[in-house]
């Protein structure tokens, strides 16, 4: 019996080369982050604070330079087989740049499931079918291509695509920003019912903390590089720790908050 | 208040505009009204599609080629235009004299409204010049005073830089910066802090909130986010597929008790950090595209209070009170939102 979490993240550090400077640029500085089986994991942070980095390097789409990322108790190299691939499936942010479309959602989805498994021919389209349920679209958009779909539609698609070899882990880069906010729930609920449902286990990278707060179990909060905090979503909101959370916190909209106050004493657009 | 604050600073009636597609005219708005006091912050809120972003390209004249408008006027400080006689070149003249120190609009794509070969410092200079007599040398420690106060750090380093040197989240604080150097007196906002991350919306929601109620400048904010309009706006209006469908003078009210079906059904969609455990409400289907709209009320097909009588005929204002407008034919009753969520959480 191991008591390992699904994904470990332990001392990861992603730098890239500087144009001005022989110095590297550290855009994850020795982040560590666990995801447990059927858990969302939330990580929040602003543009530039290397949350999309550190998402990549957990699909094997970026190098890492030091660190360990350990998938099921399993260390996952810098180059990664077809089965550590099966395990950690990506859904990107932009539902409109990720789809193929020149290709029918059938298509899409078969592409992914003839590369990984052993069905084929009526085994596929069964496949198919189970997916397009899974995500509640009606069968008859396989035949489609995505010009024709709204943008949750493809959303939902991209989803399909990623569940398609049966991941245990998802992770979600900014899945949801892109969509108007009715098409937007839409999707927060579908990944809180493949959780409870499915079981999967999801990292949400996201910048919108209200989403976070609705969704996840635990969260991370990441700022230039670094975790700064990491606890159960609720003890997070209620009470943060580092002063970039209180921060972080306070700025968040709300719809029953306090009115946007003026400017700071002393400041003016007068000069 | 004096008589100047009563007297709306902008006024918006009867809008209809028509998008030419494939050889057809599909309209895009219709029947559009609403107003706008001095020092007053109107929220355009509504889906991708609603028509929010033209309504504001409308007031400017900055529509796009395939735009008709077929009827409206709008006044502005006191003088009418005709907004259906944009073709008239001296109409057009009359309304692209109130861009800058008049009015300022503020895009959601920043790379498209700055120059991209003058330094980002120069363009805020050249607003600053254009309202204001000063020497260039004032002007540039202004620009840089302002880019400090939309939250640029380095702003002394960064007051020389072009346009493709900036992140895209510098060069919206920067567009910001450049469209309140004017001074306004009406400044048009179309997402001006979606791409932005929390802490410096909030910054940029001060610089508004100081506009409007240090200088009196009106704001009309197009947005999706509910929560942002919650904290900036007075005033509401909710679009859905070129109509209005709720409107109110009070934007609390709206939020409270919202009457549109549509409104409530948007409100109960939005993830909110104060209502936890709450399975957010999904609104089934999608936004008709131009070509699907029809007769009645646009939002029906997607409707839970729907009823026969909604596909009919055009939905008037059935609302009881003046500062509100209400497109429905079944309201909802007045329950509060709260009350709403809270059987929703349990």
């Amino acid at each position: 019996m191991s008591t390992d979490p699904l994904l470990r993240c332990s001392d990861v550090v992603v730098t890239f080369k500087q144009k001005h400077s022989k110095e590297p640029f550290y855009a994850v500085k020795n982040a560590s982050l666990d995801v447990g089986a059927g858990q969302i994991v939330g990580l929040v942070g602003e543009s530039g604070s290397g949350k999309s980095t550190l998402a990549r390097a957990v699909v094997g789409l970026q190098r890492v330079d030091s660190g360990v990322i350990a998938f099921d108790a399993h260390q996952l190299g810098n180059r990664r087989t077809r089965e550590d691939r099966q395990g950690i499936q990506m859904v990107f942010q932009d539902p409109y740049g990720s789809l193929d479309p020149r290709m029918s959602i059938r298509a899409t989805l078969a592409e992914v499931i003839r590369r990984h498994t052993d069905l084929r021919g009526k085994g596929i389209d069964k496949r198919c079918l189970e997916l397009m349920d899974m995500v509640r679209l009606p069968g008859s958009l396989l035949r489609s291509r995505p010009a024709g779909m709204s943008g949750g539609q493809r959303q939902r698609v991209a989803i399909a695509r990623a569940l398609s070899i049966n991941p245990r882990l998802l992770v979600a880069d900014e899945a949801v920003a892109a969509l108007d906010v009715s098409v937007q729930a839409g999707i927060v609920n579908l990944l809180s019912d493949l959780r409870d449902e499915a079981g999967l286990s999801i990292l949400f990278i996201s910048h919108d903390l209200s989403i976070i707060r609705t969704l996840c179990d635990r969260v991370s909060v990441i700022y230039r590089g670094e975790i700064v905090e990491e606890r159960p979503c609720a003890d997070l909101f209620a009470n943060p720790h580092s002063d970039y959370t209180k921060a972080l916190l306070s700025a968040i909209p709300r719809l029953n908050g306090p009115r946007s106050e003026g400017l700071g004493q002393g400041q003016s657009l007068r000069m | 208040m004096t008589e100047n604050m009563k007297r709306p600073l902008l006024a918006v009636e009867d809008l209809t505009l028509a998008l030419g597609l494939g050889g057809e005219e599909f309209n895009a708005l219709e029947h559009l009204s609403f107003a706008l006091r001095e020092g007053e912050a109107r929220g355009l809120v509504g889906e991708s599609g609603s028509g929010k972003s033209l309504t504001l390209r409308a007031i400017l004249g900055l529509l796009p080629p395939n735009a008709v408008v077929k009827s409206g006027t709008m006044t502005f400080d006191g003088e009418e235009f005709d907004l259906a006689r944009q073709s008239n070149r001296s109409e057009r003249r009359r309304i692209e004299r109130l861009r800058g120190s008049g009015i300022s609009m503020i895009f959601q794509e920043p790379s498209v409204a700055l120059n991209p070969v003058i330094p980002v410092g120069e363009q805020i200079v050249d607003a600053v010049l254009r309202r204001d007599h000063m020497t260039k040398k004032h002007a540039r420690e202004y620009a840089i005073h302002l880019m400090e106060l939309v939250g640029i750090h380095d702003a002394t380093a960064k007051v020389d830089a072009y346009p493709f040197e900036l992140s895209g989240g510098l060069k919206q604080r920067v567009m910001i910066a450049a469209a309140v150097a004017g001074k306004p007196r009406l400044i048009l906002c179309d997402e001006p802090t979606t791409a932005l991350d929390v802490t410096v919306q909030k910054q940029i929601l001060s610089v508004f909130t100081h506009l409007r109620d240090e200088l009196g400048a009106g704001l009309l904010y197009v947005t999706h986010d509910l929560a942002v309009v919650a904290q900036l706006c007075d005033s509401v209006t909710v679009l859905y597929s070129g109509n209005v469908m709720e409107s109110s003078s009070d934007l609390r009210a709206v939020f409270d008790h919202p009457r549109h079906p549509y409104t409530e059904a948007l409100l109960r969609s939005t993830p909110d950090v104060d209502q936890i455990g709450r399975r957010l409400y999904s609104i089934p289907g999608s936004a008709p595209s131009l070509d699907e709209r029809m007769v009645g009320c646009p939002f029906a097909p997607r409707c839970e209070y729907r009823q026969d009588d909604c596909g009919q005929q055009r939905i008037p204002d059935l609302s009881k009170t003046p500062e509100r407008t209400v497109h429905c034919l079944h309201q909802v009753e007045k329950r509060t939102l709260d009350a709403v969520l809270e059987e929703e959480t349990s």
